[in-house]
């Protein structure tokens, strides 16, 4: 092997230039057993094709050197033998038999989809595979993260073209060594096909119906592979890329993943009470767009008709319900290309993209859409991933609103309390209006819900503390503006009860002018 | 309708007895023309307008692929090209290209005056120019022309289609209409139209393999009409033949396809095995080496081409025992196409060998389409397979096996009876630099391609990681040459045509058969009295 | 035209007439096999389905309930039966298995649910697909009774919990201990009205 490998080189110096030597010539030898049993046969094969091929061409230029009509060769008159012609029937047949008992005995094995030690669904969709863990609660889309300025060159300019140039992803998939990982493959439209070279997998992905294979790794890295079955017009822009990981690596990011998931979930359940202005939303619409839309409805809105039709004019993005509008982008449109981005994109970037599409290239249509329209247009949908979140804020909201009156009857913002007034009515409004996320007991409920419990904000600067209590969290949305739901009063004693619960004890103070002074 | 065409004949001087028709002249000789050799030109010419048309979309996607980024073509319309090129080269130039060298030949090999039913062949001819007049107006459509590929894939080429399904599913109609037609003349001929004496056993090999491939078209063809007929209804009518939400199955889709598409694969190899089997001898001076077994050979692969069609499918989640099966079948291919490899090089063992071009391009045709079947036993190994399955190592198989074999069989045949067909030698010089530009730069074009595949790179991609860019472009640059030098060959059928050298009857001393025992060029008319065969 | 001339053309031309004959024969003949394969091409479906229910091919299960025996239950054997559920582009419905997976002894009967809730302001008609892997095990997997026999409508905010009774046949190989089921859900609205 090393020795043919020495000739291809050679041959390849000769053509060589910068990248060259990243390409291997030969089929890779992966890192599974099944991947390395595939390269054996794949060499196997080779060399008695080689082997063949010396002997047939050997036999043919032997005549063409020695039996010319130029050197004055007679021809024979032979022209048949049953001996020879039964013998080189026999002989290949021998030879097949050879070759297709390891192909059989490797075979079988990658047929055994069986006692899986982790189940990840994969789904094709035009022109991105989606990752579900069996049985873990996560799952993700994964899309080409190679910027579009480094492929489309075609007015002549080009970006400088990454190392992984259409070979990485935002999000890839992370799978443990030495574990078998049974993939389930299927599509959401067209066929696609889930290939990592490495692993020697490739399933198609078939809509409507599963297909199988495992895998064993065992040397963690990073594996790349691409969509192998035409799926339209962005085929060629759907790689896939695999994580391996150490077991303790493995549960590290499964850890990293849940808190992600709960961070978004708090997102987008902030996202439902906020209102977002139109400037906001067409920047955010006009980055979603070219990311998620603009591949099919083009930069331009002109789309690519007849098959990805144009939004610029289209009576969807003009004249028609926005509901409507909402629904098709979220749950996607069926018996067409337009799938469903409720799954892919949260709440505010619906509304955002939304928004965007009825006012970007002339639409104008005015329509500023928020995160809480998409909900309520789209259905309920959102809820089957925020529904906790979205609960517990709107229980907080109405217990805020309903209790807020009987905690204290008038509001006198010259008035000063006594700690203890304070800290009795601050323990009263934190039970109704913080406990739900900060916990009973400070702790809160990391990474979305912080420890207020020796926290910077709770023992710092008292004014940092008060305005985040008035308006909210400019970088967790979780955590929402309260002035317009509680009194000057409450506020004040919150804060101070926040500042002296737990062994907190600053001490401090703080006093409805206080608030109202830094309300202004 | 034959006895019509003969009684149209008035008396002629033409030393074999021929008689000549009241040839009309123009556009309308062409049109109205029942003569096989007429339309036997028309084949040729039409399928070589048609080459140089795929070529040139070749040569696009060649041009996009010439470094990594999109440069020139949007992805879709890449798809299309890639697609276009598929139908155009297999349905276009490599199938009619076969239909008029049987044109020609046929009727002169076996002594018959013509083809059996020479209006069908007009017919048959006629409507393959609207065929491809349809599949390609596409293209000025608004929706552009097909861009799911030459296997049309469902649901891609149905829910999923730009909107051309249905010019492809007419145009596919028609062609294959035509195909039928032709194949029916073919076979019909051969049965019915041998001269005297001419036992099947007596038959050359090149009669032998039309006839088989004729019979593996009546029996396909139709199949791939009853496929684009669903693929119409689908996604027209509202059926759900390969849609999962009305209990059909895309998976279903490529077994009626592929059933179709793998003996059609062999419909375009048969011929040139044939076409082989008759200058190998010619140039070796010497009989083709076990002419029975090659029969046998021919007709055993016509039967395993119906059982194997699911090795195209091994990624589509067959169950275990039809993975075994079909990897067992296709391995068994290798035993009659290896039979005729050692027949020719047995042919050509202790012959008198000289190097014509004729025979430069069926040597070439043997070591080249060798390494095609190479690659082709090492993509039936199931397990394999899965690494080599739709990337280039497929595309560099299938084009070994169609380019450097079809195709250049078809050269090989082409410079083989171009005197007879025209009356002048063609330009010895000519065609050798037609010969060796040809055979460097496809190698340049495809050879690389294998690394390609094997390195990982899928196929109809517009564009690819940088690992690959080299290769790509050393690829591309033959694709140019490759292409340019078929200019070549145009220039030489032209120069050949006006004049040169006068063509003996027989120009090559080995050549067997009776197609040189008449005069060079053909008389219009030949074997009007069938000859006698001892 | 002398005699002898006329009388070869006449000679000639019953020999071409009997050879017209055959010609038509020989056309008819190949016209039957163009006709039959083109049938044979449309065959291939109904045939298809036949081979898919006989060996499981696709993972196709059958869609006519099975009549549960109970003759026994192996309780040697543990299968572990997973649940997926998809839903296809375009109906805006949530739809998922109310338990991930169970384990089940060949031969027991098991009741699972699955929930569906149309989300959207419409009333739509939804049809759940099965598939289950490997392939081979879907002739073993036997549904006695199933939401994806019939087709499922839900009006506009609507949900329902929809059984699936099965059993594992006992004949299921071996080799088998894990089988997949999966369920696409599309939108069939529009050709259930029309």
């Amino acid at each position: 092997m090393k020795r043919r490998n020495l000739g291809l080189l050679l041959l390849g110096s000769s053509l060589s230039s910068s990248v060259w030597a990243d390409m291997s010539l030969n089929l890779t030898k992966g890192v599974t057993e099944v991947s390395r049993d595939v390269y054996d046969l794949h060499m196997l094969v080779l060399y008695i094709c080689t082997a063949i091929g010396v002997v047939v061409f050997g036999a043919m230029f032997w005549s063409m050197v020695f039996h010319r009509k130029s050197k004055g060769a007679k021809p024979a008159t032979f022209h048949e033998s049953t001996k020879v012609e039964i013998l080189w029937t026999a002989i290949p047949v021998v030879i097949l038999i050879a070759m297709a008992v390891p192909a059989t005995i490797t075979l079988i094995d990658m047929e055994n989809n069986d006692d899986a030690d982790i189940t990840v669904q994969v789904t094709g969709s035009q022109w991105k595979w989606h990752y579900k863990y069996f049985d873990q609660d996560i799952e993700f889309y994964s899309v080409l993260s190679t910027p579009r300025e480094q492929y489309e060159n075609q007015d002549g300019t080009s970006a400088e073209k990454g190392e992984n140039y259409l070979l990485e992803v935002d999000r890839p998939l992370v799978i443990p060594i030495n574990k078998k990982v049974r993939f389930v493959i299927t599509s959401d439209d067209v066929i696609h096909a889930w290939w990592v070279p490495a692993f020697a997998v490739k399933q198609d992905a078939n809509p409507g119906f599963i297909n199988e294979a495992w895998t064993k790794v065992d040397k963690p890295g990073t594996y790349r592979g691409q969509c192998a079955e035409l799926c339209g017009k962005d085929h060629g822009f759907m790689p896939i890329v695999v994580e391996v990981k150490t077991e303790a690596d493995y549960a590290i990011w499964l850890d990293e993943q849940k808190q992600m998931k709960a961070n978004a979930a708090a997102a987008e359940a902030a996202s439902l009470t906020a209102s977002v202005s139109m400037d906001e939303l067409m920047q955010l619409g006009e980055t979603t767009y070219t990311a998620y839309c603009a591949a099919c409805h083009q930069v331009s809105g002109q789309g690519l008709p007849p098959a990805f039709p144009a939004l610029k004019g289209s009576a969807v993005a003009t004249t028609g319900p926005v509901s409507e509008h909402i629904n098709i982008v979220y749950n996607g449109k069926a018996g067409t290309g337009m799938q469903g981005y409720g799954k892919q994109l949260s709440l505010k970037e619906i509304a955002a993209v939304v928004t965007y599409e009825r006012n970007a290239w002339g639409n104008n249509t005015g329509d500023a859409v928020q995160a809480a329209d998409v909900k309520a247009a789209s259905g309920a949908a959102v809820a089957s991933i925020t529904d906790t979140v979205a609960q517990v804020v709107t229980d907080v909201k109405e217990q805020v609103a309903d209790k807020a009156a009987d905690v204290i009857p008038a509001e006198d913002l010259s008035k000063v309390y006594s700690q203890d007034e304070l800290m009795v009515m601050g323990e009263k409004v934190y039970m109704t209006a913080c406990v739900a996320c900060h916990q009973a007991n400070g702790e809160g409920m990391a990474p979305v819900f912080p420890a207020l419990k020796g926290s910077a904000i709770a023992t710092g600067d008292i004014a940092v503390h008060v305005d985040m209590v008035l308006n909210g969290s400019k970088k967790n949305p979780a955590m929402a503006a309260f002035a317009s739901q509680l009194t000057k009063t409450q506020i004040a004693a919150v804060v101070t009860y926040e500042r002296n619960a737990w062994g907190n004890n600053t001490g401090d103070l703080v006093q409805p002018a206080d608030v109202a002074a830094s309300a202004k | 309708m034959t006895t019509d065409v003969i009684n149209d004949q008035s008396e002629h001087d033409s030393h074999d007895g021929g008689h000549h028709d009241h040839k009309m002249t123009g556009l309308k000789r062409w049109l109205y023309t029942t003569n096989h050799k007429d339309i036997g030109s028309m084949y040729l010419w039409f399928s070589f307008i048609m080459f140089l048309t795929g070529g040139a979309m070749a040569l696009v996607i060649r041009a996009e692929l010439f470094q990594p980024g999109l440069q020139i073509v949007e992805p879709d319309f890449f798809n299309q090209m890639t697609t276009v090129h598929g139908l155009i080269m297999v349905f276009g130039a490599i199938m009619p290209a076969f239909t008029g060298l049987a044109n020609w030949m046929l009727p002169m090999m076996v002594g018959a005056p013509d083809m059996a039913l020479p209006r069908l062949n007009n017919w048959s001819f006629w409507i393959l120019p609207f065929a491809f007049a349809i599949l390609l107006s596409s293209f000025f459509m608004e929706s552009g022309a097909p861009n799911f590929g030459w296997t049309f894939y469902a649901p891609l080429s149905t829910t999923y289609s730009n909107g051309s399904t249905a010019f492809f599913v007419f145009a596919v109609h028609i062609m294959g209409i035509s195909s039928i037609m032709g194949a029916i003349n073919i076979v019909v001929t051969i049965m019915n139209m041998r001269a005297p004496g001419m036992t099947y056993m007596k038959m050359p090999l090149f009669v032998w393999t039309f006839f088989i491939t004729a019979y593996l078209l009546i029996a396909v063809m139709p199949v791939l009409a009853g496929t684009v007929t669903m693929v119409l209804t689908d996604t027209y009518f509202g059926t759900s033949f390969f849609d999962a939400a009305g209990g059909g199955d895309p998976v279903m889709f490529q077994h009626i396809f592929w059933f179709f598409g793998h003996p059609e694969v062999y419909i375009m190899i048969l011929p040139a095995f044939g076409i082989v089997s008759t200058t190998i001898p010619a140039f070796s001076r010497k009989k083709l080496f076990g002419y029975s077994s090659m029969v046998y050979a021919t007709a055993s692969i016509a039967f395993l081409s119906f059982i194997v069609w699911a090795h195209h499918m091994f990624t589509t989640g067959m169950p275990l025992f039809g993975e075994l099966f079909f990897m067992y079948c296709t391995m068994l291919i290798a035993v009659p196409t290896g039979v005729k490899v050692f027949n020719w090089a047995a042919t050509m063992w202790r012959g008198s060998i000289s190097f014509e071009t004729p025979m430069l391009f069926s040597i070439a045709f043997v070591i080249l389409f060798t390494i095609g079947g190479f690659s082709g036993l090492m993509l039936a190994m199931t397990p394999v397979d899965f690494q080599y399955h739709d990337t280039y190592f497929v595309v560099a198989h299938f084009h070994y096996v169609l380019v450097t074999g079809a195709l250049f069989s078809i050269f090989a045949g082409a410079y083989y009876w171009l005197p007879k067909w025209t009356g002048y030698m063609y330009n010895d010089t000519l065609s050798k630099w037609h010969f060796w530009c040809s055979l460097v730069s496809v190698n340049l074009l495809f050879f690389p391609m294998h690394f390609l595949g094997l390195a990982g790179m899928p196929r109809r991609i517009p564009d690819y990681a940088l690992q690959f860019a080299d290769f790509n472009k050393w690829v591309s640059i033959g694709g140019f040459a490759f292409g340019l030098s078929q200019l070549i060959f145009l220039v030489l059928v032209i120069k050949c045509i006006k004049g040169g050298e006068k063509a003996p009857a027989k120009p090559w001393d080995g050549a067997e058969g009776l197609e040189w025992t008449v005069a060079s060029p053909a008389p219009y008319h030949t074997f009007t009295t069938p000859p006698k065969i001892d | 035209m002398t005699n002898r001339e006329s009388q070869n053309k006449l000679s000639k031309q019953t020999q071409l007439q009997t050879k017209d004959a055959s010609v038509k024969k020989t056309v008819k003949k190949l016209m039957l096999i163009v006709f039959g394969m083109f049938g044979f091409g449309f065959a291939m479906v109904p045939l298809y389905d036949v081979f898919c229910d006989i060996t499981g091919l696709n993972g196709k299960t059958s869609n006519v309930a099975a009549s549960y025996k109970g003759v026994s239950i192996d309780t040697e054997r543990t299968i572990t039966v997973q649940f997926l559920t998809r839903t296809a582009k375009g109906i805006p419905w949530r739809f998922e298995p109310m338990i991930n997976e169970v384990k089940v002894h060949p031969g027991e009967r098991k009741i699972v649910k699955f929930y569906a809730k149309n989300e959207s302001v419409s009333d739509i008609v939804g049809q759940a697909v099965p598939s289950v892997s490997p392939g081979r095990a879907a002739i073993y997997f036997q549904k006695i009774e199933c939401f994806c026999f019939n087709n499922q409508p839900l009006k506009a905010s609507e949900d329902v919990e929809m059984g699936l009774q099965f059993y594992v046949d006992l004949d299921l190989p071996d080799d088998v201990s894990t089988i997949t089921l999966s369920y696409t859900l599309y939108d069939i609205t529009s050709s259930v009205d029309s």
